[in-house]
């Protein structure tokens, strides 16, 4: 097998949250938006160190930049690269499969 | 990084440890963003809550660091771990005292836990080797309570386990009684004595033995069988004999056929040599021997049911004995559970011992990570060029952890040799009730023990070793200040000391009791007397005249063959106990006194001493007046200095005449006080059980003693005569136990507490080495750097002398309470102790101070 094809879920959340900031993208907005879309208070230490080996894996890049609230705060920004975004569209596909034929929600009483 | 503000900020220690959640160049921007965190918490909850969401932050940071991607993982933890263990062996080997501290620390920790553990284990805790453990009971009859006894366990006797091996149970299944006999085995001329278990053929199944060839006893209550155990037939037959089927066996004058070879369950039932069916003759199960309670009946309890019912159906099948026959009536039965009771009297000093060697254990790592952070400031010139040349601290920390995986497998390779050492001399020390101590030995268990606590070890230490060497941490700088003073460590190591103060106390004082002990005169002197236990018993002694006549016979016997004997019930520190009700005045209460029944020669071969008239003649027969002969402690009781000879005195209820006066002697041992005693003639109350003493040793005794027996009832079996002052060492061995325990223990927590005071030294010297230059570049002398550095060591020993005294004065009485006759309340034990261990600690202070004062000024001063 030739390394990981899907990212795991918290990596694919993080790299969602990082897709939908696009530029603005760095650790605290990401936690920002997971937190605001979700509802998740997930780790902070734990989305840097899922942004740190998605770096390794190279499906996303670091750069330094500059905080939007706090232009004195260097931070460090991430961008998805071309793997990134195949990444998410492979997950996206492998899921859409999964689900077509589906109908209703397995669990009772619960919307989708 | 952030200065410090007056508004409450985030808690400094969860800071700290984010360093172990985030990667190195995350952390600022991680801190940060934690940051904005808590003080956004702060506004909208207040503070307890938002420190609760940084520490949540970071504990779930650095979870999920340590549980990582897999895959990476992998590859990382293997690239350039075989540099690592290189280079990390390499500088262990570079700094030979570190490394043989640390080793020696780990080992005797590892030691002293894996130790104690395996002995817990295999005695204590494991369970018995009977499937259901659980389910498998003691069944026994219960003494009411008398005035001066509560109720009273005893066995059973064999009416009534023929009566419940009848019995359609409820609860119980199935109900085995398994009696103890030394038998004679006739073998081509020659007879030998072997131990027999006489047992009923259900004992196999209840406690699940199996034959390892054949097939065990029979139901079948006429047939002749014995069944060998593994080792007797090795002994005895030679290892290929094909015996099974084929062999006899001649034992007590009868041929049994040999059916089958088992291997006897691990603690229960013990020392044997051959197993024989339980029979009776039918005058045995007459009511009248309702009282020769001598098995030990084991049962299984029914699925379904708990001991506790078992326990009331026993109770009943008691009561329902006694009122059918009408004897016993408020007599009664229990059940327990047997691997309970066999293991009942040894819980708690498993689990003082289980304590210690836990308690040994985190001391020892603590002192580790007092010698590692000894050499924190080193390292952390060696980390801080590492860390510039780009190591993570992921790095480091695996060389942190290699590092102590090397120095705990040396350690558990010494404490693996250490342990197969100190198991066998437990194993001949421990006193020979202990069940299971056996097993006690080097298995995969303990192996398996030490390289699990290992492990453990090595963690804790790597990552100890990792936080204090984390040098630019605030960690460091607040545990452990550049000044070396730090007063939770002192703290610690004069702990150590205390711990160590009360422990050889303790020991130094049970030392002293059993040394004082072995002085005691116990009123009489066993020296080079033997003895056994004979009973007449069964349908050809039917009665007191008939005892008396045999008796008498077999003394004759005896004397006629050249020995010195004697016969005695009740004798001293035999474990048994008969307090008989007296009274001097017929108006006065009751008072006790225990009971004897001897013969003439009793207390010349016992050399009791005569203090006043005489002791018993030929004269005093059956149809002659009743007399007795008291001890000087009822004398003095009763009559104070005046003559006690010619008094009467009613026992029982019958009126007899003190005739003389003898010496008391410790019926209990050594530490109680000699009891109030009456002696009276066998003449005149032949019991059918009494101890046969012989002035000889038993090799020489056994001979003439058989001979006189067979001459008298060659139906009588004569148990093994064995030395009489085997009673007195086997009350000594519980008390050697004590004293080899404590006295390991005080040990291990000596060499334990030098340790940590020489680390805790070699930690503060290394820490002030500029402090030092600076002082004896101003001036200061070697002496008087040397004295500061000693009067710092002496004075943490000293105070950890002081809490060690106090709590030991506290503890002391409370501990001597628990533990029977052991004076605590000494000055001279603590005096040696304080003595002792300042002696030891000593040079572990010294050896540090010595070294402060070859500080060269300059070079302290140039490593700032």
């Amino acid at each position: 097998m030739g390394g990981r094809a899907y990212p795991g879920e918290f990596e694919l959340v993080v790299l969602l949250a990082s897709a939908r900031l696009g530029s603005g993208a760095y650790g605290a907005s990401i936690h920002k938006e997971i937190l605001d879309t979700t509802g998740r208070d997930v780790s902070i230490p734990a989305v840097y160190v899922t942004l740190k080996r998605m770096e390794d894996k190279g499906l996303v890049t670091a750069s330094m930049g500059v905080s939007d609230s706090d232009a004195s705060r260097p931070t460090k920004n991430y961008r998805l690269t071309s793997e990134g975004r195949a990444a998410i569209d492979r997950s996206r596909a492998l899921f859409e499969r999964l689900w077509r034929d589906m109908e209703a929600p397995l669990g009772q009483g619960s919307g989708s | 990084m952030t200065g410090r503000s007056r508004k409450p900020g985030p808690p400094r220690l969860a800071r700290v440890l984010l360093s172990l959640g985030v990667h190195a160049e995350d952390r600022a921007a991680a801190r940060a963003d934690l940051d904005d965190g808590f003080r956004r918490v702060l506004r909208e909850r207040g503070r307890p809550a938002a420190r609760r969401w940084y520490w949540w932050q970071v504990i779930r940071g650095i979870l999920y660091r340590v549980i990582p991607d897999p895959d990476v993982l992998w590859r990382r933890s293997w690239t350039g771990l075989a540099g690592d263990v290189r280079h990390r062996a390499r500088a262990l080997v570079r700094r030979p005292a570190y490394t043989l501290g640390v080793v020696g620390t780990l080992a005797v920790g590892l030691s002293a836990a894996v130790t104690v553990g395996t002995l817990a284990w295999r005695v204590w805790l494991s369970p018995m080797p009977f499937p259901d453990p659980e389910g498998v009971v003691r069944l026994f009859e219960i003494e009411p309570a008398r005035e001066d006894a509560g109720p009273i366990r005893r066995r059973v006797s064999p009416p009534l386990l023929e009566r419940m091996r009848e019995r359609e149970w409820v609860t119980v299944g199935a109900v085995a009684g398994v009696g103890r006999n030394v038998l004679e085995w006739r073998r081509d001329g020659e007879t030998r004595r072997i131990t027999a278990l006489a047992v009923s053929p259900e004992i196999f199944d209840i406690l699940g033995i199996r034959p390892g060839e054949g097939r065990t006893l029979s139901h079948d209550a006429d047939a002749r069988e014995v069944v060998l155990t593994e080792a007797f037939r090795r002994d005895a037959f030679g290892q290929g004999a094909d015996v099974v089927g084929r062999a006899t066996m001649n034992l007590a004058g009868e041929d049994h056929q040999v059916v089958g070879v088992v291997r006897l369950t691990e603690g229960y039932p013990r020392d044997a040599e051959v197993l024989v069916p339980l029979r009776w003759a039918g005058e045995q199960l007459v009511p009248g021997m309702r009282g020769a309670r001598y098995l030990d009946v084991v049962g299984r309890v029914r699925a379904g049911f708990d001991v506790a019912e078992a326990s009331e159906e026993m109770a009943r099948v008691v009561a329902d004995a006694g009122r059918e026959e009408g004897q016993y009536v408020d007599w009664r039965g229990g059940a327990v559970v047997l691997g309970d009771d066999l293991l009942e009297p040894y819980g708690g000093i498993f689990a003082m011992l289980l304590a210690a060697g836990a308690v040994f254990l985190l001391l020892a790592v603590v002192n580790v990570a007092g010698l590692v952070s000894a050499r924190a400031h080193d390292v952390g010139r060696q980390r801080a060029i590492r860390t510039a040349l780009g190591a993570s601290q992921g790095r480091l920390l695996r060389a942190a952890l290699v590092e102590s995986a090397l120095l705990a497998v040396a350690a558990g390779a010494l404490a693996l040799g250490a342990v197969q050492w100190i198991l066998g001399p437990i194993r001949g020390l421990a006193p020979v009730e202990v069940p299971r101590m056996e097993t006690v030995g080097m298995g995969v268990g303990t192996v398996a023990g030490v390289v699990g606590v290992t492990v453990v070890v090595a963690v804790a230490v790597g990552l100890l070793g990792h936080l204090i060497n984390v040098r630019s941490s605030a960690l460091t700088r607040e545990w452990m200040p550049r000044t070396g003073r730090s007063p939770s460590r002192s703290g610690i190591v004069a702990a150590q000391v205390g711990f160590t103060t009360v422990l050889m106390c303790a020991g130094g004082t049970i030392l002293g009791t059993v040394v004082e002990l072995q002085n005691v005169d116990l009123g009489f002197h066993p020296e080079g007397v033997s003895s056994a236990l004979v009973s007449l018993t069964g349908e050809r002694y039917p009665d007191a005249e008939s005892r008396l006549v045999k008796w008498r016979v077999l003394l004759e016997e005896l004397g006629g063959r050249g020995a010195d004997a004697a016969i005695g019930t009740n004798p001293p520190m035999a474990g048994v106990n008969m307090p008989w009700g007296y009274r001097v005045d017929p108006t006065a209460e009751q008072a006790f006194a225990q009971y004897h029944i001897v013969s003439a020669g009793y207390f010349d071969v016992m050399g009791i001493e005569v203090v006043e008239g005489r002791v018993f003649s030929g004269e005093d027969r059956e149809d002659s007046p009743p007399v007795v002969v008291v001890n000087d402690a009822l004398a003095r009781a009763e009559f104070g200095p005046g003559p006690a000879v010619g008094r009467r005195i009613e026992v029982v209820s019958d009126e007899k005449t003190i005739v003389g006066v003898v010496r008391g002697v410790r019926h209990t041992g050594p530490d109680a006080p000699v009891p109030t005693e009456i002696y009276a003639p066998f003449t005149q109350d032949p019991w059918p059980h009494a101890q046969l003493l012989i002035e000889a040793p038993p090799e020489i005794a056994s001979d003439v003693t058989a001979s006189a027996l067979a001459a008298v009832d060659a139906g009588l079996e004569l148990p093994p005569l064995q030395p009489y002052g085997r009673f007195v060492q086997e009350w000594y061995a519980g008390l050697t136990l004590q004293l080899l325990v404590v006295g390991v223990l005080g040990g291990v927590g000596l060499v334990m507490a030098a340790l940590g005071l020489y680390a805790l030294m070699a930690y503060r010297v290394s820490a002030r080495r500029s402090e030092i230059g600076v002082r004896m570049a101003l001036g200061a002398s070697r002496g008087k750097v040397f004295t500061s550095v000693l009067r710092h060591g002496m004075t943490i020993t000293v105070a950890g002398l002081v809490v060690g005294l106090l709590v030991w004065t506290i503890a002391g009485p409370v501990v001597e309470s628990r533990w029977g006759g052991i004076d605590f309340g000494g000055v001279s034990v603590p005096l040696g102790v304080v003595l002792f261990i300042v002696t030891v600690a000593a040079p572990a202070v010294a050896v540090p101070a010595r070294r402060s004062t070859v500080v060269d000024p300059a070079v302290a001063l140039r490593r700032d």
